[in-house]
């Protein structure tokens, strides 16, 4: 196929970019803080588990020595809910390295496996956000229940912004996995090429 | 195509070969992971290039890619070309980068979605290479990792087979995408020559 003058100089163009300065220097790899880059999936669950533990935390702190049941059924909810979604999630916490030929998939495979992966961790949204989401609800409930003047409306905005940043965290996910569900019936529709 | 010279830092063969050939790594895998930075070294920067803007990620991506790389050729078995396998193996890593940084960055749109969008601009007289070059930056980064993976083989000057092979596409279906691209491109050129 013949190639018009302006692909000709545009792929000249592409081809003479300028060479990058810095060596490859594999082992700065181990050393660089961006690691958590290449763990979107973790990060998620971890942060959202850790929040939800570190405020059941304080509520026990501060309320369980008043032996209130809503506390102690509450706090232990949390931290029941955290420990399964700990354990659901194991291998999605756990940092892994992948098998080596992997990455040695036809483009198409990797792709879909990577958006399925990331679509199936999106749709369990609300199991790994669900302690923070408790946590929120035993806290206002918790000071709503105790009569101590001007307490809950000086802490409300607290808690109206965490549940309300879980409830559009979930509802954001969901949005996301439904792109990602699109994309897939895309690619599906795509017949691979025979090996 | 002519065999392109890249030269890896110091550091990355003491980090790979010297300290590796004591503790992990084989001397074939070495071996191959050197021929294959050899042959497409160039071409995984520029590849890179496709997949982050950010100079400094795109830096800690480049080196990824290359750490995948090495690891990869533990596993080895000719199923296809070294060239391929690199290739391969770049993409896939530069894609599941994408995926990750998903939630920061914009949607991200196929060939079929950008060439809805074009209208039509007269011919340009010259072509500014530099322009021109950022130009196709822009429209790549923009893309889907498949739809990236197509453009950016076809501009390292690869046929339909060889994207096939990489992608696992049909030739058939990179034809047609080839098709696109060039008409998307050439939309964008003269877009931003008319406006020069």
């Amino acid at each position: 196929m013949r190639e018009l003058p302006e692909f000709t100089e545009l792929r000249a163009a592409w081809l003479n970019q300028p060479e990058e300065e810095i060596p490859v220097d594999i082992e700065r790899i181990n050393r660089r803080r961006t690691w958590a880059l290449f763990s979107t999936t973790r990060s998620e669950i971890i942060s959202s588990i850790g929040a939800a533990l570190f405020f059941a935390g304080i509520m026990a702190w501060r309320f369980a020595p008043e032996r209130d049941r809503l506390v102690l059924f509450g706090c232990a909810g949390v931290i029941v809910w955290a420990a399964v979604t700990v354990f659901r999630f194991r291998n999605s916490i756990r940092r892994h390295t992948p098998q080596p030929d992997a990455l040695a998939r036809t483009g198409l495979d990797h792709y879909r496996v990577e958006l399925l992966r990331r679509r199936d961790h999106l749709r369990s949204a609300w199991i790994w956000h669900g302690p923070l989401l408790l946590a929120c609800i035993l806290s206002a409930a918790t000071l709503t229940k105790r009569i101590v003047p001007g307490r809950f409306r000086d802490t409300l905005p607290v808690f109206l912004l965490l549940a309300g940043h879980a409830v559009v965290g979930i509802k954001r996910r969901v949005r996301q996995a439904a792109e990602l569900q699109q994309e897939i019936d895309e690619i599906s529709g795509v017949s691979p090429m025979e090996e | 195509m002519t065999r392109e010279c890249y030269k890896v830092g110091a550091a990355s063969t003491i980090g790979i070969m010297g300290r590796g050939a004591k503790s992990f790594g084989s001397p074939e895998q070495n071996e191959l992971y050197t021929r294959a930075v050899a042959e497409c070294g160039r071409m995984l920067d520029r590849l890179t290039a496709g997949y982050e803007a950010d100079l400094d990620k795109r830096r800690d991506l480049r080196q990824d890619i290359h750490l995948q790389l090495w690891r990869s050729f533990g596993a080895f078995d000719g199923r296809c070309s070294l060239k391929t396998w690199t290739l391969r193996v770049a993409h896939n890593t530069a894609a599941s980068y994408v995926v990750r940084e998903r939630r920061r960055n914009a949607k991200l749109i196929s060939f079929e979605e950008i060439e809805r969008t074009l209208e039509s601009v007269e011919q340009p007289r010259d072509i500014d290479r530099e322009r021109a070059l950022r130009e196709v930056q822009q429209v790549i980064l923009k893309l889907r990792p498949l739809d990236r993976q197509i453009i950016i083989s076809y501009l390292e000057g690869m046929d339909a087979a060889s994207i096939a092979d990489i992608t696992g596409l049909t030739p058939a279906n990179i034809a047609m995408k080839i098709h696109r691209i060039k008409k998307i491109l050439a939309h964008r050129i003269r877009e931003e020559q008319s406006h020069a």
